[in-house]
């Protein structure tokens, strides 16, 4: 039954996602073509430390530094988020609102089995987005001239793919606690958005440092995986984040009363 | 066997008690139909039974099952719906059925082009939901329902937004349901369509069971029904009516006359017009039983004091009320 649920959680948005990502690769490959012709003539912008943080460090000069800062740091998020978060919300919330749940839940499937099929069918669209990602980023480093290894560039797509998980996650747990769409998607976004400011500005002050930890943005790009590679410890923590998310999705939705 | 069995059902929302110490019983293969004014408790109590919402004390079997908590998987073949029915309206009909039986694991091939067929909707199946109507989303919604092979329907105002037609349509299928060995409980303001389907009827009222029973009961203890009377005399008829006894007459403003009177005051009365050479023209049923029966529980007046056309006119606001 979960499968079903799977399947059918998959189907409602695969055209979406699949648009989004035949959208992310375009980009991604656009970006990287422009580079030899406007990247040298940039080069490495002057700006406050903490805007130059949160556009990836603002350095122009170079491939990679042109990567982080157009897709790394705000576009790449961006679009994942906005997929994880619309998926996770109106998968769950969205259908509880619409009264769709009510007939779903008439079949001989668990409301927790129904959380997972919604968090996996979550999972596959993200991963979709993060393999986009990834091609469009080979074909944009090499139409920009190379310089970013292949590891790399996977390093990037799977770091990016668990900040989609961990914000989808987020969407995911308080669209099921609470049957809301656009109270899941808002804070969902609104985490992600000062998750990013909080990443940019809260090192400027030393008091606030601690801060970054609990941005989800300090564990996807705060190594530069396109420099650094994977990162373990900051993929555990978004790993951890979304398991312990899920979990609490699956019981909040099993414990309370639904609408429709 | 019964196919529903809830005890001293109670479900409170914050301070308002929607549910208070219900019981409902409803054997396999009975259409039983549950009557209740707005916000007398009907759909809340079919979510209960479909396990949406958790009672705050009671139980609940379904065909010989425990209903376990908001979190356990439905039963097998209980199927329904609660209010009207949704589906994701950017896929076509049966694309949505067939989205859905899959939850269900195997369905023969052919049986939702069937279940499609059997509520009218093959024209339409490849049309997108958004742009059915809301008569075309309840024959949906029955179809779902046929897909799971029920052994009971829990219908929540299944004819809400049918033509007549339409609505004569789902009751042959609820009497052919119920006559398969299917137990139907049904839920309706449209007391008319109840009493064309139902054998037993549980009218609820603030939460709480005001009367159960057998079709038969209700006929037996139901008060007057009320009936338009055309006669070739009926100032002479309303002096006859006047003096037999259970007979309550009166006219209407417009001068029509009206009686109130159980069956066999009724039978009681023609004979006497009859023996008065007043001829008895036309005889026009204005409340049923189930619909006085229906007023009488409730409402707050005594139907038996009332004149019979302000019976018919009180049932009539009440049936016209969404519930």
């Amino acid at each position: 039954m979960t499968r079903a649920a799977l399947t059918m959680a998959l189907r409602l948005r695969l055209a979406s996602t699949g648009s989004a990502a035949l959208g992310l690769v375009a980009v991604l490959v656009i970006v990287g073509a422009l580079f030899p012709a406007v990247g040298g003539t940039i080069g490495k912008l002057n700006l406050p430390r903490g805007v130059s943080q949160l556009l990836g460090g603002a350095d122009y000069a170079t491939l990679t530094g042109w990567f982080r800062s157009e897709i790394g740091s705000v576009y790449g998020p961006l679009v994942m988020g906005a997929v994880a978060i619309t998926a996770a919300a109106a998968s769950t919330a969205g259908e509880e609102e619409d009264r769709i749940l009510a007939l779903v839940l008439a079949h001989p499937i668990t409301r927790a089995r129904l959380v997972a099929a919604k968090a996996g069918a979550v999972a596959v669209l993200v991963v979709i987005i993060a393999v986009a990602a990834w091609v469009g980023l080979l074909i944009g480093v090499a139409l920009g001239g190379g310089g970013i290894g292949l590891g790399d560039t996977a390093a990037f797509a799977v770091h990016l793919a668990f900040f989609g998980l961990a914000i989808g996650a987020v969407a995911l747990a308080l669209g099921a606690g609470t049957g809301r769409r656009s109270l899941a998607a808002g804070v969902a976004a609104a985490v992600g958005v000062v998750g990013w400011l909080i990443n940019g500005f809260a090192p400027l002050v030393s008091a606030l440092d601690w801060l970054k930890y609990l941005s989800p943005f300090y564990y996807y790009a705060g190594d530069d995986p396109l420099t650094q590679g994977i990162d373990v410890g900051d993929l555990a923590v978004l790993g951890v984040v979304t398991v312990a998310l899920v979990a609490v999705a699956m019981l909040a939705f099993e414990r309370r009363d639904l609408r429709g | 066997m019964e196919a529903v069995t809830a005890t001293g059902l109670v479900k409170r929302f914050e301070s308002t008690t929607a549910v208070d110490g219900l019981d409902l019983t409803v054997q396999v293969g009975q259409v039983h139909g549950l009557l209740g004014a707005n916000g007398a408790g009907k759909t809340t109590l079919l979510r209960l039974l479909f396990g949406l919402i958790a009672p705050n004390a009671g139980s609940i079997t379904l065909l010989g099952r425990a209903l376990g908590g908001p979190g356990s998987a439905a039963l097998d073949h209980v199927a329904g719906f609660v209010e009207e029915p949704s589906f994701y309206p950017y896929l076509s009909g049966r694309t949505n059925l067939a989205l859905l039986a899959k939850l269900d694991g195997d369905v023969p091939a052919g049986l939702i082009g069937e279940a499609l067929e059997r509520v009218g909707l093959t024209d339409r199946a490849g049309s997108r939901v958004g742009g059915y109507s809301t008569g075309m989303r309840q024959r949906l919604g029955i179809a779902a329902a046929l897909l799971r092979t029920p052994r009971l329907l829990l219908l929540d105002e299944p004819t809400s937004g049918l033509d007549p037609t339409g609505a004569r349509a789902v009751a042959a299928l609820v009497r052919e349901l119920s006559a398969q060995g299917v137990a139907v409980l049904l839920s309706s303001h449209q007391i008319g369509e109840l009493e064309k389907v139902c054998d037993a009827y549980t009218v609820i009222r603030e939460g709480r069971v005001v009367w159960d029973g057998t079709a038969a009961q209700l006929v037996a203890q139901a008060p007057a029904s009320a009936y338009a009377l055309h006669t070739s005399d009926d100032d002479r008829a309303l002096q006859i009516a006047a003096g037999i006894r259970g007979v309550r007459a009166g006219r209407s403003p417009r001068g029509q006359l009206a009686v109130a009177v159980q069956p066999d005051g009724l039978d009681a009365l023609v004979l006497a017009l009859g023996d008065a050479r007043v001829a008895v023209r036309r005889l026009e049923l204005l409340v049923t039983p189930l619909e006085s029966m229906f007023f009488a529980l409730s409402g707050d007046e005594n139907v038996d004091e009332l004149a019979p056309y302000d019976l018919a006119e009180r049932v009539f606001a009440g049936a016209g009320a969404d519930s």
